[in-house]
This record gives structure tokens, C-alpha cells and sequence, in this order.
């Protein structure tokens, strides 16, 4: 299995894997320089920071907050990857955003209320506790540590190990979340095969657009105006739960979908469990889980007006297009997704069959792409477009 | 006349073949046609209990990833797809993770053993049970965990349920088994651990441990370790 499943990370791992190759290139090509400084950085950063404040409830004390330089992370090889900013609201830590230091990468990388590991001050003195074990069992010193990013979740410090004359003789690695020693060579993503080739390239292109936009967003005097608005070819939906496999993937996915709505004007539904058990009761799921997709929207259609919502329209659509999909979800309307002989999902190893999901965005690119929330786990997938024998929508309409 | 009824009931046998062919074909059609289960691969089971981050669209419409999980508790890196090195390697999807709480500093830790093979579930409970009771205290212990907090008012509260407690100088923590959780027609097992890492009391952090269960997947009709009791 790869390492990493989500949509973010593999193009986040994958730049960081081949960033040896890219680097070279740079030197020798008179192509533009894809590496982000520190002040630009800190710019975005500041961007972001209010953005996340305004678009996400839990993030409204970010408001104005401050973004303080932390710390620069490296790739394996030792160019930067990433700049951690610390995120000050009154003179109080609040959290910190990790901001790409490649263009090669997405803009935003991570942000959270907690601390990034270099932050954790137990965690940094048990990795230079393990690495000075393992240099003094080979009679060596460490030296400072070096910070590596790896792509989402991957923090690595990379200790030099010293003769006593101080000349560098080999290094140390240790995973600083465990924290525990690791083996390089473990650490590095699949980057054989044409087709992670071609996601990877992909999703270039998918990273170039998206710093386009963060730059016409810059140079913009009104920073308020949307890189979605600028860009124009990718939408989303905030908002759509995520919800682990319960009875079969069809109530499991028509429930995230009518979780959406119980924060979005419609409170009446009741929880995740619950909700899904009526809704497979409704749609007639089969104790093995299975689901005849014509009874989907009438299952759902049974739940809203249990729940006090007749208006709630459920409709089935076999002949779903692209541009029908695109038009719901920038009118904020997850919907389920029937796939029959599904394929995989980019970065995963693990083809869906015939399979629900819920629907949460699309990127319009020169290869069109879903995304979706596969009921697997919480992660956001994205699936090229098309990649299944055959799909119907159930569109959810208030 | 034997030969004009011998036409007119090979006429009817063969309608009767055609039709129940037929009902054969469209009962293999409404079966291909059918969507689900759906059911998770092994590799997304291994981690079925332990809580995940939860992934959101940025403005620019790129995927961040938002560590907290509930309140001060923020999972710490990433969540292994291996056997926490405190525990023994009981099975091959094995996965497990690490909390912080960002107040007090307290780490938390949670590994999920997953097996599809009762067998395997009931040999790795009684290995399990033998390597707690060299390594630390174990006892029996009964948790009440409240109601999930998007769960309407009129629901049942998740109740009552009976755990393994362990107590170590490593970590000390509780200890469940829950059999086929997904559903009763799947072969599915798990043992899950929810501890804090370090000497502690226990008792102290059983709140913040309770809140990380109900931050997991149901954990209805969980028992302790069956070789334990």
C-alpha cells in the first residue's frame, strides 16, 4: 500500500521525492525559479490565515492573528520544502500554517490549532536523546539537527554524525512524531510507473494553476477575491462530513450528503448512526450491505420527510454529464455518486467496483477530476472523471 | 396424436426453459446492477478505530489538513500503518497514533489490531493477555461513555461498557475487542488500545480517553479481552 492515500500528499510526497531531479534542472535550465522565499511566504500566510478565519467556524479566532516565522523545513535533499509560520492572536500562540517553499507543491500544505513538531519541545529532546544514543553506540557526536518535511505528516530531523575532529562521517533520521529512528530508504514514495508518472504531472499542472491564482490574488488591491473565482476551474464543498462505512456504502454516502445539509438550514436529521440506519432501512440496503441504486433517492426522499423535510428533492440521473456535475457543486449540493466497476483513486491502490460516494468537488482541468468522499476513511480522493464502467448521481436538492 | 402432444409439451418446455432463463437473467442483471457493499479494504480496517484527522478544502481549493480532533487533542503526525513498538505485532494490519494535548502535554495513544480471521482474533487476545500481565497490572474495568455530541437528544446514551485495564510505567489504558462492527455478515475483528504514553495515573486521563473513543468508530458491543477476564 502507499504510504499515503490522500489527494494532498502524494503530490506533496511525490515533489518531495523527485526534487533531486527538479533541482538539477534549475541549475542547468534558464527556467524559472520555483523556489518561494521567506517573505513571500509570510505574505500568503498572512492571506491564508484570514481566509481560514472567515471560511472555517472553528478558525474564527485567527481573525488578524499574526504569522511568525518558525522554522524551515528541507526535502532529503536539503532543499527547502516548506516555512512553518506561528500563528499570534494577541501575543497568544494559537496554531501554526505550514506555507510551501517550492512552487513544485500546493501553496498551503497544513495548518492546525496544535503544534508542529519542531514546536513540541518533548519531542525534539527524545529525537536528540535517541540520535545521541545511536551516535555515541559508534563512538560519533551529533550535530544540529536539520528539519524535514516529506510531505503531510512526514517531519523528519536529520542529525549529522561527527568524528570527535568534528568531520561529518554519516547522519541520523529520526521520525520526530514516533519519535524513533527510520530508514531512509523506507522513506522514500514510489516514483516508478508511468502512471504515478502521469498523476504526478497532473497534478503539476493542477499546483501551477493554483499558484497562478495565489499570484493574480496578490497582486489584486482587493485581497478578498477568491483564487476559486480567479482560477475558475476547480470547485468545492466545505462542509460535507465524513463518514466511516456502516451498512453499506450507499446510506453511508447518502448520509454524509444529508449531514451536510443538517448544518446547512436543515437541523432536523439526527446523528451519524441513526441517520444512516434509516436511511438503509429506507433504501432497502441488504444485510450484506448492497443497495438497488434506483431505491437511493427514494430512501432519501423517506428520511427528509420523516425528518420534516418533504421539499427535499432526491432524483436519480444515469446520464449525468460533466457540466451538470460542475454545476452542483458550485451551487453547494453534494449528491451521491453510483459507480459500477469504479476505478482507483488517484494515489490509491484499491479500485472502488460498484460503490457509493458522496460527491464534494471537481477540478476541470485538461483531465477532469471528481472528488469525492469514499466512506474508507476521511480523506478527500479524487478520481479521474470517467473512471468507472458505468455512474448515476442521486442529485439531493432542497 | 402421441406426436402432436409430444410437439405441444416440448412447445411448453421450451417456453418454460425461455422463461425461467429469463427470470435467471434478470435476476443476474438487478445482481451486476447492484451497488455495494462497498466494504473496506483491509488496508483502510486497519485503522478503522483510530481517530483521523479530518481533511478540508482551503480557499484556493487546496486540501489542508486540520489536526484537531476534539478540543485541546490534536493528533500528532501521522497516523503509522504499523504495531506501536509497546505492543506486541499481533497482526499485519496493525496501525496506530499518537495525541497530544496541546494544555496539559499529555500524549495519548491509540492502536488498532485488525484481523478478518476469528481464529487469529482469539489466538492474538490470549498473546496479548500473556504479554500485559508480564509487562504491567491487569484488571477489569467498566466505562461509561457519554452521548456522541451529534447525536440527537432522544438517542440512547453508547452506555455502558466492559474494558481491560492495563497499567504499565510505559502506558496504562484500556483495552477493547469488538467483533464484527461493520456488519454480522462480515468476518471482521478488532482489538483496539486507547492509553496515555508515560507513568500516569490513569484515572486522571480517563476523560480525554473516553472523549478519543467517542471519536472512534461505534464501539457498540466492545468487550474486554476475552483471555484477560
Amino acid at each position: 500500500m502507499l504510504l499515503l492515500a490522500a489527494s494532498v500528499l502524494l503530490p506533496i510526497a511525490g515533489a518531495a521525492a523527485t526534487s533531486g531531479e527538479s533541482h538539477q534542472t534549475t541549475e542547468c535550465s534558464p527556467e524559472r525559479d520555483l523556489t518561494v522565499s521567506v517573505h513571500t511566504a509570510s505574505s500568503i500566510a498572512s492571506l491564508k490565515v484570514n481566509e481560514i478565519a472567515g471560511d472555517i467556524p472553528d478558525f474564527a479566532d485567527w481573525r488578524n492573528g499574526n504569522v511568525e516565522f518558525s522554522t524551515t523545513y528541507y526535502n532529503f535533499e536539503g532543499a527547502p520544502a516548506a516555512y512553518s509560520f506561528d500563528i499570534v492572536v494577541n501575543g497568544e500562540y494559537r496554531g501554526y500554517i505550514l506555507v510551501s517553499a517550492t512552487r513544485k507543491n500546493y501553496p498551503i500544505l497544513e495548518f492546525s490549532k496544535g503544534f508542529a513538531p519542531d514546536k513540541c519541545s518533548e519531542l525534539m529532546t527524545h529525537s536528540s536523546e535517541i540520535a545521541g544514543k545511536f551516535a555515541e553506540k559508534r563512538g560519533l557526536n551529533t550535530g544540529d539537527a536539520e528539519l524535514l518535511y516529506l510531505g503531510a505528516t512526514f517531519y523528519y530531523a536529520k542529525f549529522p554524525l561527527a568524528d570527535s575532529r568534528g568531520i561529518k562521517q554519516d547522519f541520523i533520521i529520526i521520525d520526530l512524531t514516533a519519535p524513533s529512528i527510520v530508514d531512509e530508504s523506507s522513506t522514500r514514495l514510489p516514483v516508478t510507473g508511468d502512471e504515478f508518472l502521469q498523476q504526478q504531472q497532473e497534478k503539476q499542472k493542477e499546483i501551477s494553476v493554483l499558484w497562478e491564482a495565489l499570484d493574480d490574488q496578490m497582486k489584486s488591491p482587493d485581497l478578498t477575491i477568491s483564487t476559486k473565482l480567479v482560477t475558475g476551474t476547480s470547485g468545492y464543498i466545505n462542509g460535507v462530513p465524513t463518514y466511516l462505512w456502516q451498512l453499506g456504502c450507499s446510506p453511508t454516502a447518502s448520509a454524509m450528503v444529508l449531514g451536510y445539509w443538517d448544518s446547512h438550514g436543515y437541523p432536523n436529521f439526527p446523528g451519524e448512526d441513526p441517520l444512516i440506519q434509516e436511511l438503509a432501512t429506507a433504501m432497502g440496503t441488504t444485510p450484506e450491505g448492497s443497495t438497488w441504486p434506483w431505491d437511493i433517492d427514494d430512501g432519501i426522499d423517506e428520511v427528509c420527510a420523516d425528518h420534516g423535510y418533504s421539499s427535499m428533492d432526491s432524483s436519480d440521473d444515469a446520464w449525468m454529464t460533466f457540466d451538470e456535475v460542475k454545476s452542483e457543486v458550485d451551487a453547494q449540493r453534494p449528491f451521491v455518486l453510483s459507480l459500477w466497476g469504479g476505478g482507483t483513486s488517484i494515489g490509491g491502490d484499491e479500485p472502488y467496483g460498484d460503490h457509493s460516494v458522496a460527491y464534494v468537488g471537481y477540478h476541470d482541468y485538461t483531465e477532469d477530476w471528481v472528488s469525492i468522499h469514499d466512506t474508507w476513511d476521511t480523506q478527500i480522493h479524487n478520481i479521474v472523471y470517467s473512471d468507472w464502467l458505468g455512474a448515476m448521481a442521486t442529485w439531493v436538492r432542497p | 396424436m402421441r406426436f402432436l402432444e409430444n410437439d405441444r409439451t416440448g412447445r411448453v418446455a421450451l417456453v418454460l426453459l425461455l422463461i425461467a432463463v429469463g427470470a435467471f437473467g434478470a435476476l443476474l442483471l438487478l445482481d451486476l446492477l447492484t451497488i455495494g457493499p462497498g466494504y473496506p479494504p483491509p488496508e483502510a480496517l486497519q485503522k478503522w478505530y483510530i481517530p483521523q484527522p479530518r481533511y478540508e478544502y482551503a480557499e484556493n481549493g487546496s486540501v489542508v489538513v486540520n489536526r484537531t480532533i476534539e478540543g485541546d487533542i490534536v493528533l500528532l503526525g501521522d497516523i503509522k500503518e504499523r504495531c506501536s513498538s509497546l505492543f506486541p505485532d499481533l497482526s499485519r494490519y496493525c496501525s496506530h497514533a499518537v495525541y497530544l494535548d496541546t494544555v496539559s502535554s499529555d500524549r495519548y495513544l491509540i492502536v488498532n489490531w485488525y484481523f478478518d480471521d476469528n481464529a487469529d482474533f482469539l489466538q492474538a487476545e490470549e498473546v496479548l493477555c500473556s504479554r500485559l500481565r508480564s509487562s504491567g497490572n491487569v484488571t477489569s474495568a467498566e466505562l461509561i461513555l457519554p452521548n456522541k455530541p451529534d447525536i440527537s437528544p432522544d438517542e440512547p446514551i453508547t452506555g455502558l461498557i466492559t474494558v481491560t485495564k492495563y497499567e504499565s510505567e510505559a502506558s496504562s489504558g484500556y483495552f477493547v475487542a469488538v467483533e464484527k462492527p461493520l456488519s454480522p455478515e462480515h468476518s471482521d475483528y478488532f482489538i483496539v488500545y486507547y492509553g496515555v504514553l508515560g507513568p500516569a495515573d490513569l484515572l486522571d486521563h480517563t476523560d480525554a480517553l473516553e472523549e478519543l473513543m467517542l471519536r472512534s468508530y461505534s464501539l457498540r458491543g466492545a468487550r474486554p479481552l476475552a483471555s484477560c477476564s
